[in-house]
């Protein structure tokens, strides 16, 4: 399988993506937001990072580069998009799942592990419900707020949420239901809060990231 | 009309200036002597002094007087990093203040050629600072997780003193292949010099020499006239020319490489020339503009962030431009390398300025140093705790500002970007894992101000020794240290004085140490009226780790492992936090480090390091050994996890539980191993003992010839974490947004 990694400007976890795809059975190869190809491939993260500096609404801008409408023909195509974090607002924004992402209930940015239960079955995807993920979040914008012209359930669901350590319901910045990643119904395009790049070694604090990722590039949820 | 006197100089260097030139200077010519012999740029009054800390011949690859020093650490990789101040900026006006602090020694790291790695930030506040400390933090934040570089650790701290003079302090870390460094001072005549980076405004003039260069007279008078001196950072713009930096001079073409930082163009100009012994010549009109009408007075002296310098050979400048093009970042040809080593000015064709370089850098006015100290300036009073240990104090120390949880702070930094943090924030220092070769990086700061409060020699000294100790309680072999040094106005004889015992302290402490002084940052005028900030030195060092990854593990403790105290308790409480919860603000002497027994325990550590003995250590610092202990139970996944430790008993128990004396460490062995311990210690010379025992309690037990006492997990932790930390979920579930 081939995976592309695009870099926004602003992006800053295009690099720790494609490092962490490298622990993988997969071809990984870096696009530019100029692109309007993805190399042959028949996936794409949007990473995390802050694409042209967030400073208008996160991900509202990086929703209009060149490569998005690339991304958009890929999804139409069957191919998957995986956007985490800032890639997550960027799909949001560009209308690609619906609802957004909106300032934490702290106020404040925030980096810490948290741990995310896969809440509905994606088609294609071997992501089993009730299965846990122990995974960083760092964001100041991660509050899951839903469209009431496109609620969850019809053409995007709830995917994973935010649950305490023994797996009871969690909230750690106030998104709605404790929303911390949401699928389209078919499962090609995922959006998460939290980093799967960034638990992809044992070293690093775990693997969870890495068999997260290994089951969205088509592998199966056995640890390694 | 613009003279000497609205540029900062005094009369005297005014004169000198138009000596050197032979004539009056011009209105320009005026404002590049004001900046470059302005304290901040010059270092006149500091110079002498830091001559001090100059590094043996062959310990480092690139000591003081870079933008950042560099040390070897393994065939692999060499390190840059330094500490640098943003101090009155962060007064002024404190996100941005503290934002632009971060962007600054960013630059100042990839200057040499490094990509940054690691921030750390060390804070000093003075009590009810909160409006403050919270702009400090959004800015670092705002800053440092937006350019994608991992904020790994640092410390928080208050004190009197600091009211009126915040201090910020940042430490970056870069790596760079052997060989793949560049500096300001490599320039060729006929290079052209190209300006990359943000358009220039009007923002920042003056920071340097006038913001930067002198004490408020009163609290609060001023912050709001000084504040157009502060510059806006714009960490996205910072991302963009960090990473086409250093993609262009991958390429090979550069020749040399300078941040933009105070005084702007001048000085960056100035340092390629001076340090290059070429001349420089810029045409004003070619600076891409972010304002109309613009003076080529504004221009040279903005300091706009997000902007670098770079030269490259004239046959290759099409190619650099459009490499930088393509990066998406913006890049002007605004002059010449020259072969006259004059930093030239031209404006409309006309020369406005034109100076020897040199006597804008190395030729800048200096003090003389006073003779060399050597030791501690004072004779410690020992301050002898009287009265018998109450159960309660434990904890009011624990949950005292100096020692309670940081965590609601540094969960605002982003410790992780760039996947290589394996130990970051809330340890005695960060572990990073590098791409390449077996080593890791180890990194710590350490800046207290509270030792130096009555002599800054001690100061300057345990500042240096809890650096090392903190490295190497992490698994690290210390390769460098960079210092960030904070005083109040050094025209105060007393001042001055402390400068000068607080340098040589530190000098000594790098010395007895054998650990290199790289370089680093003086900040002087942190003063408001008469009252000066405590000459506070912020250490930064940095260590080869052998094994990084194995560092995960470290700190994890299981009821299998005995605890030992290196090093020997003190019986003194003099500049203790417990001290300071007697609330008169003032902390008394501290005890100057015995370096005897200071290498001992260092190289005890080491040993025990090298054997692969320790499942975690911990030095003994603010609040004692009480809260060292406390801090090593609470960080532990398992809440049945107890401490059970017997204190020494020839000590009052406050004496043994609170005491900070220098050199202390607790490690944590497994039990079967204790023969091996004794045998490291003995060999070593190093003083220790068996504290106690892990145990499966879930709680902290001491005894001391005062009794037993017994502290819960629970009621540990509660008095350590800060309220807002504790607070229940609930009050984050936030379902006033479901429609």
């Amino acid at each position: 399988m081939k995976v592309a990694v695009v870099t926004f400007p602003g992006s800053n976890c295009d690099r720790d993506t494609l490092r962490a795809l490298s622990r993988l059975p997969v071809e990984a190869v870096p696009v530019w937001h100029r692109d309007t190809h993805l190399g042959g491939a028949s996936a794409v993260i949007l990473p995390g990072g802050f694409a042209y500096g967030d400073y208008l609404r996160a991900g509202a801008l990086a929703a209009h580069s060149p490569v998005m409408g690339t991304v958009r023909e890929l999804v139409n195509a069957g191919g998957r998009v995986l956007g985490i974090c800032n890639g997550f607002q960027i799909l949001t924004e560009s209308g690609l799942l619906p609802g957004a992402l909106a300032m934490n209930v702290s106020r404040r940015f925030q980096c810490e592990w948290v741990q995310v239960q896969v809440q509905e079955c994606l088609p294609g995807l071997r992501f089993a419900a009730g299965e846990r993920f122990s995974l960083p979040i760092a964001n100041g914008e991660g509050r899951y707020i839903p469209d009431p012209q496109r609620p969850l359930g019809r053409d995007a669901v709830a995917f994973l949420s935010y649950r305490d350590g023994a797996g009871r319901p969690h909230n750690p910045n106030g998104s709605w239901r404790e929303v911390a990643g949401v699928a389209s119904a078919d499962g090609r395009v995922i959006g998460l809060m939290p980093h799967p790049e960034r638990a992809s070694a044992a070293w690093l604090g775990g693997e969870d990231g890495l068999r997260f990722l290994r089951v969205w590039t088509g592998g199966d949820g056995v640890p390694a | 009309m613009i003279g000497p006197d609205t540029v900062g100089l005094t009369p005297e260097e005014g004169r000198h200036a138009a000596q050197l030139l032979g004539r009056v200077p011009t209105a320009l010519e005026w404002g590049l002597f004001g900046a470059l012999w302005s304290e901040h740029c010059s270092y006149k009054s500091s110079k002498n002094i830091l001559a001090w800390l100059k590094p043996p011949p062959g310990q480092v690859v690139g000591g003081p007087g870079d933008n950042a020093g560099v040390v070897r650490l393994n065939a692999h990789w060499e390190v840059a990093f330094k500490v640098e101040s943003h101090n009155h900026p962060s007064y002024v006006e404190p996100f941005h203040g503290a934002a632009t602090g971060v962007g600054g020694i960013i630059r100042d790291v990839v200057a040499m050629g490094a990509y940054p790695v690691a921030l750390m930030d060390s804070l000093r506040f003075g009590p009810d600072s909160a409006r403050l400390q919270e702009g400090v933090v959004r800015g670092i934040g705002f800053y440092g997780n937006a350019i994608g570089v991992p904020t790994v650790g640092g410390e928080l701290s208050y004190g009197q003193a600091y009211r009126g003079n915040p201090l910020v302090n940042v430490l970056c870390v870069g790596v760079r292949k052997p060989g793949a460094g560049i500096s300001a001072g490599t320039s060729r005549p006929g290079d052209r010099i190209v300006l990359v980076g943000a358009d220039t405004g009007r923002d920042g003039i003056h920071g340097a020499s006038l913001l930067a260069s002198r004490s408020f007279a009163a609290p609060d008078a001023e912050t709001g006239t000084l504040r157009p001196a502060v510059q806006v950072g714009d960490p996205f713009t910072g991302r963009m020319v960090m990473e086409a930096m250093l993609a262009v001079l991958q390429g090979g073409k550069l020749h040399a490489m300078q941040d933009l930082g105070a005084a702007g163009l001048s000085s960056a100009l100035a340092e390629m020339a001076g340090q290059g012994g070429v001349g420089v010549e810029v045409d004003v009109d070619r600076v891409p503009r972010r304002e109309m009408g613009m003076t080529p007075y504004e221009v040279m002296l903005s300091e706009t962030q997000e902007r670098m310098l770079l030269t490259v050979p004239p046959g290759d400048l099409a190619e650099v431009l459009t490499q930088l093009s393509q990066l998406e970042v913006r890049a002007s040809d605004i002059g010449t390398v020259t072969a006259d080593g004059r930093l030239s000015v031209r404006e409309a064709g006309a020369v406005v300025a034109s100076i020897p370089a040199g006597s804008l850098t190395d030729g800048a006015p200096r003090r003389a140093a006073p003779e060399r100290m050597v030791g501690p300036i004072r004779v410690p009073e020992r301050y002898a705790p009287s009265g018998v240990f109450r159960r309660e104090e434990a904890l009011f120390v624990l949950g005292h500002p100096e020692c309670r949880s940081k965590a609601s702070v540094y969960h605002r930094y982003d410790s992780m970007v760039q996947t290589h943090t394996v130990k970051g924030p809330g340890d005695d220092g960060a572990v990073l894992r590098l791409d390449e070769g077996p080593d890791g990086l180890v990194i710590a700061v350490d800046g207290p101000g509270r030792l130096s409060a009555c002599d800054a020699y001690t100061g300057g000294a345990r500042a240096v020794l809890e650096a090392v100790v903190n490295v190497t309680a992490m698994g690290g072999i210390p390769i460098g240290l960079s210092d960030g040094l904070n005083l109040g106005s050094p025209d105060d004889e007393d001042v001055f004085r402390d400068f000068a015992a607080l340098v040589a302290g530190i000098a000594d402490a790098a010395h007895a140490l054998q650990v290199p002084v790289t370089g680093g940052n003086v900040s002087f005028y942190n003063q408001t009226g008469s009252d000066s900030v405590w000459p506070t030195a912020v250490i930064a060092a940095v260590g080869r780790h052998p094994n990084p990854e194995a560092a995960i593990a470290r700190g994890t403790l299981e009821a299998s492992m005995a605890l030992y105290l290196l090093g020997e308790a003190e019986s003194t409480l003099s500049a203790t936090v417990w001290r300071l919860t007697l609330g008169d603000g003032l902390p008394g002497p501290a005890t100057a480090p015995d370096w005897t027994r200071s290498r001992a325990v260092l190289e005890a550590l080491s040993r025990l390091n090298e054997a692969g003995l320790p499942a975690a250590a911990h030095d003994v610092a603010d609040g004692g050994l009480f809260v060292t202990l406390a801090e090593m139970l609470l960080a532990q996944a398992d809440p049945a996890t107890g401490l059970d430790v017997t204190v020494d008993s020839d000590l009052p128990a406050r004496a043994a539980l609170f005491n900070e004396g220098p050199a202390q460490v607790v490690v944590a062995v497994p039990d079967h191993r204790e023969g091996d311990v004794l045998r490291i210690l003995a060999s070593s010379g190093c003083p220790g003992r068996r504290l106690g025992a892990v145990t499966g309690s879930g709680a902290l037990t001491f005894e001391t010839c005062e009794g037993r006492f017994t502290y819960p997990r629970e009621e540990l932790r509660a008095a350590w974490l800060p309220p807002e930390l504790t607070e229940p979920d609930a009050v984050l579930a936030g379902k006033g947004d479901a429609p």
